[in-house]
């Protein structure tokens, strides 16, 4: 048993140092003179102060992975240590990397870039050092931790983002290539993130709209429920690309026939098309969830409202939906990351959004450039979904299904 | 009083109730039992019209149940079922206060009302009120599953296997407690139940049903002593005059009694030889006597008095 659990601790161990191994063998630095170029690279020990990270690393690394070998008990001190240690692992290998990157970036570039604007990468080290970083907290987090540890890792998780973000925005830092084509989009992609969120947030509140007394519907009225879920699992199963240009013909047409539809902008191409198919695309979670949701509230639960002389109206607001909202907020919450995914694709029909610096930087191979669009777009996908899952909590709880005190 | 006049119930093919007819006196408890299937819980949703019957007369004080609106009736008949059924999202007071909810008392009121009948099915309201039903412990929810159909304080109360979920030794202390509440109160009470024991002890009336029929209904004594037919015999069982025992309660006892003494009272509350009368009954003095060296034991009653029982009284008693 022993030696079994031993073993499922090995696997992350091994995940979250082994990577970081690439900072050794992967340059962590390319200097370019512009976005298409390849440049030159420089590894670690072409960097003054990639010694000490090299040694502050691979002592980590190695207490890290010694400490999964060890066998029989611990004593207190050690136990203190091996409790702490992936923490430390963790915000280390966060850290230190651009730490590195930083102190080595201005030196470098300014060598190579003679009188001419130079831009900087970070190298593929700087990337499999982040997979260890991922894997890290991940393994730090998802150990059986108390609630107060809980709010410490993630005060220290917070901290380390922080303290990186701290390094990305440096005016020092002015000559990494993502800032770079920043400094050149700053106005455009704002205006395309505004964009990108109006259109993400309209589509699931009009799913929302629909969705929601669709779902009711289909909950209530067993011969609708398989017709709305089959039509809204078909929607589901048609490619993103293919919804945008399938809306694009019968659009057309509409606004060409219908002097009203035209006034109103509305086109082949553009923002209705794109938050047409992004309606559609949300409705299946908002839908299926709502069914879910509704269809477990337990039977005896909704008996004893009635027993109780409880109206139609009075058990559907008093009891279905709250029972039924955890599972209907997770059902939004699903719509709602996956539309800020989903919009992406809605730049190729000219409906903006960061997918236009995306599929712009493809057309271009710059990839600095589809960098500077995925970056937001992910970053927005995690704050929607952490958003969602407080509110989510919340719910629970006021449903007496969560935790209580 | 509730009165069933030739009611049928029909579901597809198969008859779930043929020609009941049942008369519940105002103030009693009636207990609708037999085998699974045999229409009892049927029987029991009909009278706040979970179900509504296909041929007969239900009336409720000489009202006939058609007439009234299903919500109307409802806040006015408490119901109790078997998982409970408290919705998982309110707290328990506001669990207890639905119905004065429903009936739109203000929020001040409801919570005086839910911590007054907290204290009648003895939980403590400072600590209970404010718990989520899955804070509690399967007896504490039927006590306040119990609460929540006396809050409006109907004048009727259905118990569909009210006592049915919890471990034995619980569901005794929940009968007691049930029958000392229902002696204060004295609501009219249709209970369902396949616990024959818990017939005989709750029961002012058992109706004893089978594949929708009525087979006998009576007192428990009636029903133990002169059973129907042959069906009612086998389900009484071939120990019947042991559940009897259960149908005397102690303190009716009007044997000879002389004053009890402190020495008395010490044996009953050692359980050496004698018992306390209060919420006791033959079954409890039968135990006792098992269990006494001396072939009789002594029953210490509330007025300070003792009588001695022996098996030829509780005999006697029995066949009287």
């Amino acid at each position: 048993m022993t030696s079994n659990a031993h073993r499922a601790e090995f696997l992350p161990a091994v995940t979250t140092t082994v990577p970081a191994a690439g900072l050794l063998i992967f340059p962590i630095l390319r200097v370019r003179p512009n976005r298409v170029a390849q440049g030159v690279s420089l590894d670690l020990w072409q960097i003054e102060a990639g010694s000490g990270l090299v040694v502050v690393l691979l002592v980590l690394a190695a207490l890290y992975l010694a400490m999964y070998l060890r066998h029989g008990a611990a004593s207190a001190p050690v136990a203190l240590i091996e409790r702490w240690l992936p923490v430390v692992w963790a915000i280390a290998i966060t850290v230190l990397p651009w730490i590195v990157v930083a102190l080595a970036s201005a030196p470098a570039t300014a060598e190579f870039s003679g009188d001419r604007v130079h831009r900087f990468v970070p190298g593929a080290g700087i990337g499999l050092a982040t997979i260890s970083a991922l894997a890290g907290w991940h393994e730090v987090l998802r150990r059986q931790n108390s609630r107060p540890e809980r709010i410490v890792l993630g005060t220290l998780l917070t901290a380390s983002l922080l303290v990186v973000a701290a390094i990305l925005i440096d005016p020092r830092m002015a000559a990494l290539s993502y800032r770079r084509e920043y400094t050149v989009q700053a106005d455009r992609f704002w205006q395309e993130g505004l964009t990108h969120l109006r259109l993400a947030t309209s589509a699931v509140g009009f799913a929302a709209l629909i969705g929601l007394p669709a779902g009711v519907v289909a909950y209530r009225r067993e011969r609708l429920r398989s017709a709305i879920l089959g039509v809204t699992n078909a929607l589901q199963t048609i490619p993103s690309l293919a919804m945008f240009g399938l809306l694009i013909a019968p659009l057309a047409a509409l606004s060409r026939a219908v002097p009203f539809v035209r006034a109103l902008g509305i086109s082949g191409v553009g923002a209705a098309p794109a938050l047409i198919a992004l309606t559609l695309y949300a409705l299946l979670p908002i839908v299926r969830n709502t069914v879910v949701g509704f269809s477990q509230v337990p039977p005896a639960v909704r008996e004893s409202g009635t027993a109780m002389g409880m109206n139609g109206w009075q058990r559907f607001t008093m009891i279905e939906v709250p029972l039924a909202s955890p599972l209907v907020l997770r059902g939004l919450r699903t719509a709602a990351v996956q539309s800020v995914g989903t919009t992406t694709v809605a730049a190729l029909i000219g409906a903006g959004g960061f997918g236009r610096f995306i599929f712009q930087g493809l057309g271009q191979a710059a990839t600095d450039l589809v960098v500077l669009g995925v970056i937001p777009i992910v970053l927005l996908a995690v704050i929607v979904d952490r958003l969602f899952s407080l509110v989510a909590r919340r719910a629970a709880i006021s449903a007496g299904l969560g935790e209580h005190r | 009083m509730i009165e069933f006049e030739h009611v049928f119930k029909r579901y597809g093919e198969k008859t779930a109730v043929r020609d009941l007819s049942l008369h519940i006196k105002n103030g009693t408890t009636c207990v609708l039992i037999g085998p699974s299937g045999c229409g009892k819980s049927t029987t029991l949703r009909m009278i706040n019209r979970l179900h509504e019957p296909d041929d007969g007369y239900i009336w409720v004080d000489d009202v006939a149940l058609r007439d009234y609106n299903p919500a109307e009736l409802r806040l006015r008949v408490g119901y109790v079922i078997q998982s409970v059924g408290l919705l998982p999202h309110l707290k328990v007071w506001q669990n207890i206060a639905l119905v004065p909810r429903l009936l739109g008392w203000d929020t001040k009121r409801q919570r005086a009302r839910a911590e007054e009948l907290l204290d009648l099915v003895e939980l403590d309201p400072a600590e209970q009120a404010d718990k989520y039903p899955r804070q509690l412990s399967g007896g504490e929810a039927q006590r306040v599953g119990v609460a929540r159909a006396l809050a409006a304080d109907p004048p009727y109360l259905l118990m569909d296997e009210p006592f049915g979920a919890v471990d034995p030794l619980t569901r005794t202390v929940l009968q007691q407690s049930f029958r000392d509440i229902q002696k204060r109160l004295k609501k009219t009470v249709v209970l369902v139940t396949h616990d024959l024991d818990e017939a005989i002890y709750l029961g002012d009336t058992i109706a004893i049903m089978n594949a929708g029929e009525l087979r006998q209904y009576g007192t428990a004594a009636e029903i133990l002593t002169e059973p129907a037919d042959e069906f009612v015999r086998d389900f009484v069982g071939s120990d019947r005059m042991l559940r009897m025992l259960r149908t005397v309660d102690l303190p009716k006892l009007t044997n000879e009694r002389r004053r009890a003494t402190t020495a008395d009272r010490q044996r009953a509350e050692r359980g050496a030889g004698a018992l306390f009368a209060h919420g006791a009954t033959l079954k409890d003095a039968m135990a006792s006597l098992l269990a006494a060296p001396n072939g009789n034991v002594d029953v210490v009653f509330a007025d300070d008095t003792v009588a001695s029982l022996d098996f030829a009284t509780i005999r006697g008693l029995i066949s009287a």
